[in-house]
Protein backbone atom coordinates (compact mmCIF):
# COMPACT_ATOMS: atom_id res chain seq x y z
CA UNK A 1 0.00 0.00 0.00
CA UNK A 2 1.58 3.82 -1.01
CA UNK A 3 1.79 6.02 2.31
CA UNK A 4 -0.66 8.35 1.43
CA UNK A 5 1.52 11.48 2.71
CA UNK A 6 3.93 10.73 -0.26
CA UNK A 7 4.61 13.87 -1.65
CA UNK A 8 3.97 13.76 -5.49
CA UNK A 9 7.25 14.80 -6.28
CA UNK A 10 6.37 15.11 -9.92
CA UNK A 11 3.79 17.91 -8.87
CA UNK A 12 6.52 19.32 -6.62
CA UNK A 13 9.69 19.87 -9.54
CA UNK A 14 8.64 20.19 -12.90
CA UNK A 15 11.10 21.32 -15.73
CA UNK A 16 11.33 24.99 -14.57
CA UNK A 17 9.13 25.15 -11.78
CA UNK A 18 9.61 23.85 -8.46
CA UNK A 19 6.93 24.34 -5.67
CA UNK A 20 8.01 26.18 -2.31
CA UNK A 21 6.73 23.74 -0.10
CA UNK A 22 10.22 21.86 -1.21
CA UNK A 23 11.98 24.81 1.19
CA UNK A 24 9.56 24.80 4.00
CA UNK A 25 7.73 21.66 4.51
CA UNK A 26 9.34 19.74 7.05
CA UNK A 27 8.06 16.23 6.70
CA UNK A 28 9.68 16.88 3.06
CA UNK A 29 12.75 17.94 4.95
CA UNK A 30 12.55 14.52 6.81
CA UNK A 31 12.51 12.85 3.71
CA UNK A 32 15.45 14.35 2.78
CA UNK A 33 17.34 13.44 5.42
CA UNK A 34 16.64 9.98 4.30
CA UNK A 35 16.85 9.61 0.44
CA UNK A 36 19.66 12.47 0.17
CA UNK A 37 21.68 13.09 3.60
CA UNK A 38 21.57 9.42 4.92
CA UNK A 39 21.85 8.01 1.68
CA UNK A 40 24.32 9.62 -1.09
CA UNK A 41 27.21 10.60 -0.65
CA UNK A 42 28.26 13.44 1.07
CA UNK A 43 31.65 15.72 1.68
CA UNK A 44 32.57 14.93 5.25
CA UNK A 45 36.77 16.73 5.43
CA UNK A 46 39.69 16.64 4.30
CA UNK A 47 42.82 14.18 5.14
CA UNK A 48 44.95 17.21 5.99
CA UNK A 49 42.51 17.64 9.08
CA UNK A 50 43.72 14.78 10.61
CA UNK A 51 47.46 15.16 9.47
CA UNK A 52 49.13 13.22 12.28
CA UNK A 53 48.44 9.45 13.46
CA UNK A 54 45.56 9.63 16.11
CA UNK A 55 44.73 13.21 15.34
CA UNK A 56 41.08 13.51 15.27
CA UNK A 57 38.48 16.55 13.85
CA UNK A 58 34.11 16.85 14.46
CA UNK A 59 32.63 16.97 11.34
CA UNK A 60 28.98 16.34 9.65
CA UNK A 61 26.56 14.63 7.94
CA UNK A 62 23.15 16.46 7.85
CA UNK A 63 22.92 17.14 11.20
CA UNK A 64 24.39 14.27 12.90
CA UNK A 65 27.67 14.20 13.99
CA UNK A 66 30.52 12.46 12.61
CA UNK A 67 34.11 11.77 13.99
CA UNK A 68 36.67 11.70 11.58
CA UNK A 69 39.83 9.69 12.91
CA UNK A 70 43.04 8.77 12.04
CA UNK A 71 44.57 5.58 13.60
CA UNK A 72 48.26 4.58 14.46
CA UNK A 73 48.69 2.92 10.98
CA UNK A 74 47.58 6.26 9.15
CA UNK A 75 44.25 4.72 8.20
CA UNK A 76 40.54 7.03 8.52
CA UNK A 77 37.50 6.49 9.97
CA UNK A 78 34.05 8.33 10.26
CA UNK A 79 32.67 7.42 13.90
CA UNK A 80 29.82 8.55 15.62
CA UNK A 81 29.83 10.35 18.40
CA UNK A 82 27.44 7.99 20.66
CA UNK A 83 28.44 5.63 23.33
CA UNK A 84 27.32 1.94 22.32
CA UNK A 85 26.49 1.60 26.36
CA UNK A 86 23.83 4.26 26.68
CA UNK A 87 24.20 7.04 24.47
CA UNK A 88 26.15 9.37 25.78
CA UNK A 89 28.75 11.60 23.54
CA UNK A 90 32.35 10.46 23.40
CA UNK A 91 34.23 13.22 22.82
CA UNK A 92 33.14 16.89 23.52
CA UNK A 93 36.82 18.30 21.78
CA UNK A 94 36.05 19.91 18.30
CA UNK A 95 39.48 18.23 17.18
CA UNK A 96 42.59 17.04 18.96
CA UNK A 97 45.12 13.61 18.96
CA UNK A 98 44.06 10.34 20.84
CA UNK A 99 44.40 6.79 20.60
CA UNK A 100 41.46 6.01 22.66
CA UNK A 101 38.12 7.83 23.30
CA UNK A 102 36.50 7.03 27.05
CA UNK A 103 32.89 7.65 27.90
CA UNK A 104 32.47 10.08 30.55
CA UNK A 105 29.58 8.47 31.70
CA UNK A 106 30.54 4.68 33.17
CA UNK A 107 34.42 5.00 31.50
CA UNK A 108 33.52 2.47 28.70
CA UNK A 109 36.90 3.30 26.51
CA UNK A 110 37.11 2.99 22.61
CA UNK A 111 39.85 2.51 20.25
CA UNK A 112 40.01 5.52 17.57
CA UNK A 113 38.87 2.62 14.66
CA UNK A 114 35.82 2.54 17.28
CA UNK A 115 36.52 -1.18 18.73
CA UNK A 116 35.04 -1.25 22.62
CA UNK A 117 38.66 -1.89 24.34
CA UNK A 118 37.22 -2.42 27.63
CA UNK A 119 35.02 -1.44 30.56
CA UNK A 120 35.26 -1.07 33.77
CA UNK A 121 34.33 -3.84 36.14
CA UNK A 122 34.04 -6.47 33.31
CA UNK A 123 32.52 -8.89 35.80
CA UNK A 124 29.15 -7.53 35.22
CA UNK A 125 29.33 -8.44 31.34
CA UNK A 126 29.98 -12.25 31.83
CA UNK A 127 28.71 -13.66 28.36
CA UNK A 128 28.92 -9.95 26.35
CA UNK A 129 30.19 -10.07 22.94
CA UNK A 130 32.69 -6.98 22.81
CA UNK A 131 33.22 -6.86 19.58
CA UNK A 132 29.46 -6.18 19.03
CA UNK A 133 29.94 -2.95 21.22
CA UNK A 134 32.11 -0.93 18.98
CA UNK A 135 31.14 2.79 18.09
CA UNK A 136 28.99 3.03 15.32
CA UNK A 137 30.70 3.69 12.15
CA UNK A 138 29.51 5.73 8.70
CA UNK A 139 28.98 2.65 7.01
CA UNK A 140 30.81 4.29 3.56
CA UNK A 141 34.21 5.93 3.49
CA UNK A 142 35.92 6.74 0.57
CA UNK A 143 38.44 9.14 -0.39
CA UNK A 144 39.50 11.09 -3.65
CA UNK A 145 42.37 13.62 -4.20
CA UNK A 146 42.43 14.10 -0.49
CA UNK A 147 38.30 15.05 0.13
CA UNK A 148 37.16 12.25 2.46
CA UNK A 149 33.39 11.46 2.00
CA UNK A 150 30.78 9.19 3.57
CA UNK A 151 27.83 7.25 2.84
CA UNK A 152 25.32 5.97 5.27
CA UNK A 153 23.68 3.19 2.68
CA UNK A 154 26.09 0.41 3.00
CA UNK A 155 25.71 -0.02 -0.82
CA UNK A 156 25.01 1.99 -3.68
CA UNK A 157 27.15 4.01 -6.56
CA UNK A 158 30.77 4.48 -5.95
CA UNK A 159 32.49 7.79 -4.81
CA UNK A 160 33.87 7.84 -8.45
CA UNK A 161 30.67 7.29 -10.00
CA UNK A 162 28.81 9.77 -7.30
CA UNK A 163 31.11 12.55 -8.67
CA UNK A 164 30.78 11.63 -12.24
CA UNK A 165 31.63 15.16 -14.32
CA UNK A 166 32.74 16.48 -11.02
CA UNK A 167 35.78 14.85 -10.62
CA UNK A 168 37.73 16.71 -12.70
CA UNK A 169 36.90 20.07 -10.78
CA UNK A 170 38.66 18.59 -8.04
CA UNK A 171 41.80 17.49 -10.25
CA UNK A 172 42.08 20.90 -11.69
CA UNK A 173 41.93 22.05 -8.51
CA UNK A 174 44.89 19.91 -6.89
CA UNK A 175 46.58 21.07 -10.23
CA UNK A 176 46.79 24.59 -8.88
CA UNK A 177 49.03 23.15 -6.24
CA UNK A 178 52.49 22.83 -7.22
CA UNK A 179 52.92 19.68 -4.47
CA UNK A 180 49.09 18.72 -6.42
CA UNK A 181 47.90 18.97 -3.14
CA UNK A 182 45.38 21.44 -0.97
CA UNK A 183 45.51 21.53 2.31
CA UNK A 184 42.46 22.43 4.69
CA UNK A 185 44.64 24.05 7.66
CA UNK A 186 43.06 27.80 8.08
CA UNK A 187 40.16 26.45 10.56
CA UNK A 188 36.45 26.96 9.78
CA UNK A 189 34.12 30.05 9.91
CA UNK A 190 30.65 28.68 11.09
CA UNK A 191 28.08 31.12 9.14
CA UNK A 192 24.55 29.89 9.90
CA UNK A 193 21.69 31.20 8.03
CA UNK A 194 17.88 30.52 8.53
CA UNK A 195 17.27 29.16 4.87
CA UNK A 196 16.35 25.91 3.54
CA UNK A 197 19.90 24.29 2.42
CA UNK A 198 18.88 24.35 -1.59
CA UNK A 199 18.77 27.89 -1.57
CA UNK A 200 22.30 27.64 -0.76
CA UNK A 201 23.06 24.83 -3.39
CA UNK A 202 21.53 26.91 -6.41
CA UNK A 203 22.92 30.13 -5.43
CA UNK A 204 26.66 28.66 -5.31
CA UNK A 205 26.48 28.13 -9.28
CA UNK A 206 23.53 30.97 -9.84
CA UNK A 207 25.52 32.98 -12.16
CA UNK A 208 22.44 35.67 -12.67
CA UNK A 209 22.62 37.46 -9.10
CA UNK A 210 26.01 38.66 -8.82
CA UNK A 211 25.79 42.27 -10.51
CA UNK A 212 22.80 42.55 -8.22
CA UNK A 213 23.54 40.88 -4.48
CA UNK A 214 26.85 41.97 -5.11
CA UNK A 215 27.39 44.86 -6.89
CA UNK A 216 28.06 47.39 -3.87
CA UNK A 217 31.23 45.64 -3.38
CA UNK A 218 31.99 45.42 -7.17
CA UNK A 219 31.37 48.94 -7.61
CA UNK A 220 33.77 50.09 -4.50
CA UNK A 221 36.57 47.27 -4.90
CA UNK A 222 37.03 47.95 -8.90
CA UNK A 223 36.51 43.84 -9.31
CA UNK A 224 35.93 42.47 -12.30
CA UNK A 225 34.30 39.52 -11.18
CA UNK A 226 30.63 41.22 -12.02
CA UNK A 227 31.98 41.11 -15.55
CA UNK A 228 31.98 37.61 -15.68
CA UNK A 229 28.44 37.57 -15.08
CA UNK A 230 27.00 39.37 -17.10
CA UNK A 231 24.62 38.85 -20.16
CA UNK A 232 28.19 39.77 -22.66
CA UNK A 233 30.24 37.06 -20.55
CA UNK A 234 31.50 33.88 -22.35
CA UNK A 235 31.44 32.19 -19.52
CA UNK A 236 29.21 29.08 -18.80
CA UNK A 237 26.74 27.72 -16.89
CA UNK A 238 26.88 24.01 -16.32
CA UNK A 239 24.77 20.80 -15.64
CA UNK A 240 27.71 18.18 -14.41
CA UNK A 241 24.75 15.59 -13.74
CA UNK A 242 24.47 13.56 -10.51
CA UNK A 243 23.32 17.24 -9.01
CA UNK A 244 26.74 19.03 -9.39
CA UNK A 245 27.28 21.89 -11.56
CA UNK A 246 29.54 24.86 -12.35
CA UNK A 247 29.68 28.37 -13.76
CA UNK A 248 32.87 27.70 -16.11
CA UNK A 249 34.54 30.85 -16.00
CA UNK A 250 37.78 29.91 -18.45
CA UNK A 251 36.28 31.57 -21.49
CA UNK A 252 36.60 34.71 -20.14
CA UNK A 253 39.98 33.81 -18.48
CA UNK A 254 41.43 32.44 -21.24
CA UNK A 255 40.16 35.32 -23.21
CA UNK A 256 41.27 37.74 -20.86
CA UNK A 257 44.40 35.48 -20.99
CA UNK A 258 46.58 37.06 -18.07
CA UNK A 259 47.97 34.31 -15.48
CA UNK A 260 46.76 34.62 -12.19
CA UNK A 261 44.20 36.85 -13.32
CA UNK A 262 41.24 34.95 -11.68
CA UNK A 263 42.91 35.61 -8.55
CA UNK A 264 43.14 39.53 -8.74
CA UNK A 265 46.49 39.76 -8.92
CA UNK A 266 49.85 38.70 -11.40
CA UNK A 267 52.63 36.72 -11.60
CA UNK A 268 55.12 39.32 -10.43
CA UNK A 269 53.39 39.79 -7.46
CA UNK A 270 53.74 35.87 -6.20
CA UNK A 271 57.08 35.10 -7.67
CA UNK A 272 57.89 31.71 -5.26
CA UNK A 273 54.66 30.32 -6.63
CA UNK A 274 54.69 31.10 -9.81
CA UNK A 275 58.38 29.86 -10.01
CA UNK A 276 56.99 26.34 -8.36
CA UNK A 277 54.59 26.02 -10.70
CA UNK A 278 56.77 26.41 -13.94
CA UNK A 279 59.03 23.45 -12.23
CA UNK A 280 56.31 21.49 -10.86
CA UNK A 281 54.31 21.35 -14.59
CA UNK A 282 56.80 23.37 -17.12
CA UNK A 283 56.47 26.65 -17.76
CA UNK A 284 54.08 26.01 -20.28
CA UNK A 285 50.88 23.98 -18.53
CA UNK A 286 51.98 26.22 -16.02
CA UNK A 287 50.96 29.39 -17.61
CA UNK A 288 47.66 27.46 -18.95
CA UNK A 289 47.12 26.25 -14.82
CA UNK A 290 47.19 30.03 -14.19
CA UNK A 291 45.33 31.70 -16.92
CA UNK A 292 42.64 29.06 -15.98
CA UNK A 293 42.31 29.53 -12.47
CA UNK A 294 40.17 27.25 -9.98
CA UNK A 295 36.89 25.72 -10.41
CA UNK A 296 33.44 27.21 -9.48
CA UNK A 297 32.01 23.81 -8.70
CA UNK A 298 29.43 22.71 -6.47
CA UNK A 299 29.21 19.12 -5.89
CA UNK A 300 26.03 17.95 -4.55
CA UNK A 301 24.44 17.97 -1.93
CA UNK A 302 27.22 19.92 0.39
CA UNK A 303 30.66 20.56 -1.24
CA UNK A 304 31.33 24.31 -2.83
CA UNK A 305 34.83 24.72 -4.26
CA UNK A 306 34.51 28.57 -4.43
CA UNK A 307 37.72 29.33 -6.62
CA UNK A 308 39.24 30.27 -3.11
CA UNK A 309 37.24 28.72 -0.77
CA UNK A 310 35.71 25.58 0.59
CA UNK A 311 32.34 25.53 1.80
CA UNK A 312 30.48 22.82 3.15
CA UNK A 313 26.79 22.62 3.71
CA UNK A 314 25.01 21.78 6.62
CA UNK A 315 21.34 21.62 6.83
CA UNK A 316 20.38 21.43 10.62
CA UNK A 317 16.05 21.86 9.55
CA UNK A 318 13.90 22.67 7.01
CA UNK A 319 15.04 26.28 7.26
CA UNK A 320 18.49 26.02 9.27
CA UNK A 321 21.59 25.87 7.06
CA UNK A 322 25.20 26.35 8.29
CA UNK A 323 27.70 27.03 5.52
CA UNK A 324 31.16 25.99 7.20
CA UNK A 325 33.77 28.31 4.78
CA UNK A 326 37.69 28.35 4.85
CA UNK A 327 40.56 29.41 3.07
CA UNK A 328 41.78 26.83 0.45
CA UNK A 329 45.71 26.12 1.05
CA UNK A 330 47.81 24.75 -1.74
CA UNK A 331 50.69 22.81 -0.60
CA UNK A 332 54.06 24.47 -0.66
CA UNK A 333 52.35 27.83 -1.67
CA UNK A 334 53.10 29.86 1.40
CA UNK A 335 53.22 33.33 -0.07
CA UNK A 336 49.75 32.33 -2.13
CA UNK A 337 47.94 30.81 0.58
CA UNK A 338 48.55 34.30 2.68
CA UNK A 339 46.48 35.84 0.22
CA UNK A 340 44.09 32.95 -0.36
CA UNK A 341 43.30 33.37 2.93
CA UNK A 342 43.06 37.22 3.51
CA UNK A 343 40.68 37.22 0.80
CA UNK A 344 38.45 34.84 2.03
CA UNK A 345 38.36 36.50 5.22
CA UNK A 346 37.08 39.30 3.37
CA UNK A 347 34.80 37.83 1.48
CA UNK A 348 32.78 35.14 3.49
CA UNK A 349 31.35 34.97 6.78
CA UNK A 350 28.52 36.83 8.68
CA UNK A 351 30.82 40.25 8.28
CA UNK A 352 31.70 39.12 4.37
CA UNK A 353 31.91 41.60 1.76
CA UNK A 354 30.07 39.02 -0.25
CA UNK A 355 29.03 37.03 1.87
CA UNK A 356 26.94 38.46 3.64
CA UNK A 357 24.78 39.85 0.98
CA UNK A 358 24.15 36.07 -0.10
CA UNK A 359 23.25 35.10 3.27
CA UNK A 360 20.43 38.06 3.21
CA UNK A 361 19.19 37.03 0.15
CA UNK A 362 18.28 33.03 1.38
CA UNK A 363 16.78 34.22 4.65
CA UNK A 364 14.56 36.96 2.52
CA UNK A 365 14.01 34.06 -0.13
CA UNK A 366 13.12 31.59 3.16
CA UNK A 367 10.50 34.48 4.53
CA UNK A 368 8.99 35.23 0.84
CA UNK A 369 8.41 31.39 -0.08
CA UNK A 370 6.46 31.18 3.17
CA UNK A 371 3.73 32.96 1.49
CA UNK A 372 1.38 31.30 -0.40
CA UNK A 373 0.89 32.75 -3.96
CA UNK A 374 2.41 32.04 -6.47
CA UNK A 375 2.98 28.84 -5.63
CA UNK A 376 5.81 27.96 -7.79
CA UNK A 377 9.25 29.37 -8.21
CA UNK A 378 10.10 30.07 -11.91
CA UNK A 379 14.03 28.39 -12.84
CA UNK A 380 13.06 28.69 -16.50
CA UNK A 381 15.84 31.25 -17.63
CA UNK A 382 17.69 30.27 -20.73
CA UNK A 383 15.47 26.80 -21.34
CA UNK A 384 15.65 28.35 -25.18
CA UNK A 385 19.25 28.41 -25.24
CA UNK A 386 20.47 25.18 -23.63
CA UNK A 387 22.83 22.98 -25.55
CA UNK A 388 25.19 20.13 -24.80
CA UNK A 389 29.02 20.73 -24.87
CA UNK A 390 31.64 18.41 -26.72
CA UNK A 391 31.16 16.19 -23.95
CA UNK A 392 27.63 15.91 -23.44
CA UNK A 393 26.76 18.01 -20.73
CA UNK A 394 24.02 20.70 -20.86
CA UNK A 395 25.32 24.08 -20.56
CA UNK A 396 23.48 27.23 -20.80
CA UNK A 397 25.19 31.04 -20.76
CA UNK A 398 26.62 32.69 -18.19
CA UNK A 399 23.32 34.05 -16.06
CA UNK A 400 21.67 31.10 -16.96
CA UNK A 401 19.37 28.73 -14.65
CA UNK A 402 20.91 25.89 -16.08
CA UNK A 403 22.51 24.60 -12.41
CA UNK A 404 19.57 24.32 -10.74
CA UNK A 405 17.19 22.79 -13.09
CA UNK A 406 19.79 19.98 -13.16
CA UNK A 407 20.40 20.20 -9.35
CA UNK A 408 16.25 19.47 -8.93
CA UNK A 409 16.09 16.70 -11.76
CA UNK A 410 19.17 14.90 -9.78
CA UNK A 411 16.76 15.35 -6.30
CA UNK A 412 13.52 14.45 -8.17
CA UNK A 413 15.29 11.02 -9.35
CA UNK A 414 16.92 11.13 -5.49
CA UNK A 415 13.41 11.55 -4.12
CA UNK A 416 10.90 9.46 -5.81
CA UNK A 417 13.59 6.40 -5.94
CA UNK A 418 12.12 3.61 -3.27
CA UNK B 1 43.50 43.59 48.75
CA UNK B 2 46.43 44.83 46.71
CA UNK B 3 46.40 47.83 46.33
CA UNK B 4 44.76 49.34 43.14
CA UNK B 5 45.38 52.85 41.92
CA UNK B 6 43.62 53.65 38.62
CA UNK B 7 44.98 57.01 36.89
CA UNK B 8 41.32 57.63 37.00
CA UNK B 9 41.26 60.60 34.91
CA UNK B 10 43.46 58.31 31.92
CA UNK B 11 39.80 55.38 32.47
CA UNK B 12 37.76 58.39 32.00
CA UNK B 13 39.02 59.20 28.66
CA UNK B 14 39.33 56.13 27.68
CA UNK B 15 35.59 55.04 28.35
CA UNK B 16 34.72 58.73 26.91
CA UNK B 17 36.46 57.05 23.46
CA UNK B 18 34.91 53.66 23.80
CA UNK B 19 31.55 55.21 24.05
CA UNK B 20 31.95 57.44 21.67
CA UNK B 21 32.99 54.45 18.88
CA UNK B 22 30.21 52.65 19.95
CA UNK B 23 27.59 55.63 19.52
CA UNK B 24 28.96 56.57 15.60
CA UNK B 25 28.69 52.74 15.20
CA UNK B 26 24.93 52.48 16.75
CA UNK B 27 23.78 55.57 15.17
CA UNK B 28 25.89 54.52 11.31
CA UNK B 29 27.19 57.93 11.42
CA UNK B 30 30.85 55.68 9.72
CA UNK B 31 32.30 58.72 8.27
CA UNK B 32 33.07 60.24 11.50
CA UNK B 33 33.61 56.34 12.89
CA UNK B 34 36.21 55.72 10.22
CA UNK B 35 38.37 59.00 11.27
CA UNK B 36 38.69 57.31 14.77
CA UNK B 37 41.27 54.81 12.95
CA UNK B 38 44.81 55.29 13.04
CA UNK B 39 46.69 54.44 10.01
CA UNK B 40 48.16 51.18 11.50
CA UNK B 41 44.56 50.19 12.68
CA UNK B 42 43.64 46.47 12.62
CA UNK B 43 39.75 45.58 13.40
CA UNK B 44 39.70 41.96 14.63
CA UNK B 45 36.81 40.13 15.38
CA UNK B 46 38.42 36.53 16.42
CA UNK B 47 36.18 33.18 15.39
CA UNK B 48 35.15 30.02 17.30
CA UNK B 49 35.04 31.70 20.77
CA UNK B 50 39.08 31.45 20.60
CA UNK B 51 42.15 34.08 19.53
CA UNK B 52 43.70 31.83 17.20
CA UNK B 53 46.66 33.54 15.32
CA UNK B 54 44.38 35.87 12.98
CA UNK B 55 47.71 35.38 10.34
CA UNK B 56 46.76 32.06 10.38
CA UNK B 57 43.31 31.04 10.74
CA UNK B 58 39.82 32.36 9.91
CA UNK B 59 38.39 35.09 12.00
CA UNK B 60 35.31 36.72 10.88
CA UNK B 61 36.50 39.91 10.58
CA UNK B 62 40.70 40.85 10.47
CA UNK B 63 40.14 43.97 8.32
CA UNK B 64 44.01 46.50 8.18
CA UNK B 65 43.26 50.50 7.44
CA UNK B 66 42.36 49.84 3.89
CA UNK B 67 40.17 47.05 4.35
CA UNK B 68 38.19 49.32 6.92
CA UNK B 69 37.65 52.24 4.41
CA UNK B 70 36.68 49.08 1.72
CA UNK B 71 33.98 48.22 4.04
CA UNK B 72 32.80 52.00 4.63
CA UNK B 73 32.47 52.57 0.79
CA UNK B 74 30.70 49.85 0.07
CA UNK B 75 28.28 50.68 2.73
CA UNK B 76 28.34 53.97 1.26
CA UNK B 77 26.74 52.57 -1.76
CA UNK B 78 23.64 51.80 -0.32
CA UNK B 79 23.51 48.78 -1.88
CA UNK B 80 24.82 47.01 1.03
CA UNK B 81 21.70 44.52 1.42
CA UNK B 82 22.26 42.97 4.52
CA UNK B 83 22.53 46.71 6.26
CA UNK B 84 19.76 48.05 3.44
CA UNK B 85 17.21 48.71 5.89
CA UNK B 86 19.75 49.40 8.23
CA UNK B 87 19.77 47.28 11.64
CA UNK B 88 18.96 49.28 14.81
CA UNK B 89 21.71 49.32 17.24
CA UNK B 90 22.58 49.08 20.54
CA UNK B 91 26.03 48.55 21.95
CA UNK B 92 26.55 48.39 26.00
CA UNK B 93 30.06 48.25 26.84
CA UNK B 94 30.91 47.53 30.64
CA UNK B 95 34.28 46.40 32.77
CA UNK B 96 36.21 48.72 31.22
CA UNK B 97 39.35 48.18 32.55
CA UNK B 98 43.21 49.28 31.61
CA UNK B 99 45.61 46.51 32.11
CA UNK B 100 48.72 48.68 31.42
CA UNK B 101 50.39 51.73 29.99
CA UNK B 102 53.30 52.64 28.47
CA UNK B 103 54.32 56.18 26.47
CA UNK B 104 52.31 55.88 23.94
CA UNK B 105 50.68 52.34 24.26
CA UNK B 106 47.42 51.47 26.43
CA UNK B 107 46.01 47.61 26.78
CA UNK B 108 42.90 48.00 27.52
CA UNK B 109 39.96 45.48 27.78
CA UNK B 110 36.24 45.26 28.13
CA UNK B 111 32.93 43.59 27.68
CA UNK B 112 30.78 44.64 24.93
CA UNK B 113 27.02 43.97 24.48
CA UNK B 114 25.49 44.41 21.23
CA UNK B 115 21.53 44.18 20.49
CA UNK B 116 20.50 44.51 17.24
CA UNK B 117 16.86 44.52 15.57
CA UNK B 118 16.28 44.22 12.13
CA UNK B 119 13.66 42.51 9.75
CA UNK B 120 16.05 39.15 10.02
CA UNK B 121 14.96 39.39 13.95
CA UNK B 122 16.49 40.75 17.08
CA UNK B 123 19.86 39.22 18.41
CA UNK B 124 21.96 39.80 21.19
S1 LIG C 1 26.89 5.77 28.28
FE1 LIG C 1 28.95 5.58 27.77
S2 LIG C 1 29.75 4.36 29.30
FE2 LIG C 1 27.67 4.45 29.81
FE1 LIG D 1 26.73 35.50 -4.21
Amino acid sequence: MNAPTQPNWAHLVRADHVHGSLYTDPTIFHAELEKIWYRTWVYVGHVSEVPKANDFVMKSIGPQAVLMTRDKAGAIYLLQNRCSHRGNQVCQQQKGNTATFTCPYHGWAFANTGELRGYPFPAGYAGVDRRELGLGRVPRLSVYRGFVFGSFAPDGPTLEEHLGGAREAIDRLVRTSPAGEIEITAGFLKHQTRANWKFLVENETDGYHPQFVHRSIFSVAKSGIGDLYSDASSAVARDLGGGHSENDLRPEFRRLDAPLGWFGTTADRLPDYVAKMNTAYGAEDARKILVDGTPHTMIFPNLFIAEIQLFVLQPLAVDETVQHVTALQFKGAPDLNRRLRQQTMGSVGPAGLLLADDAEMYERTQRGVQTREPPFLFLGRGRHRERRDPEGFLIGDATDEVPARGMWRHYRALMEAE
Amino acid sequence: MASMTVNSELLREIEQFLYREARLADDHDYDAWEALWTSDGVYWIPANGDDGDPEQVMSIVYDNRSRIALRIKQLNTGKRHSQNPRSRLRRMISNVELLSSAEDELHVTANVCVFESNARGDIT
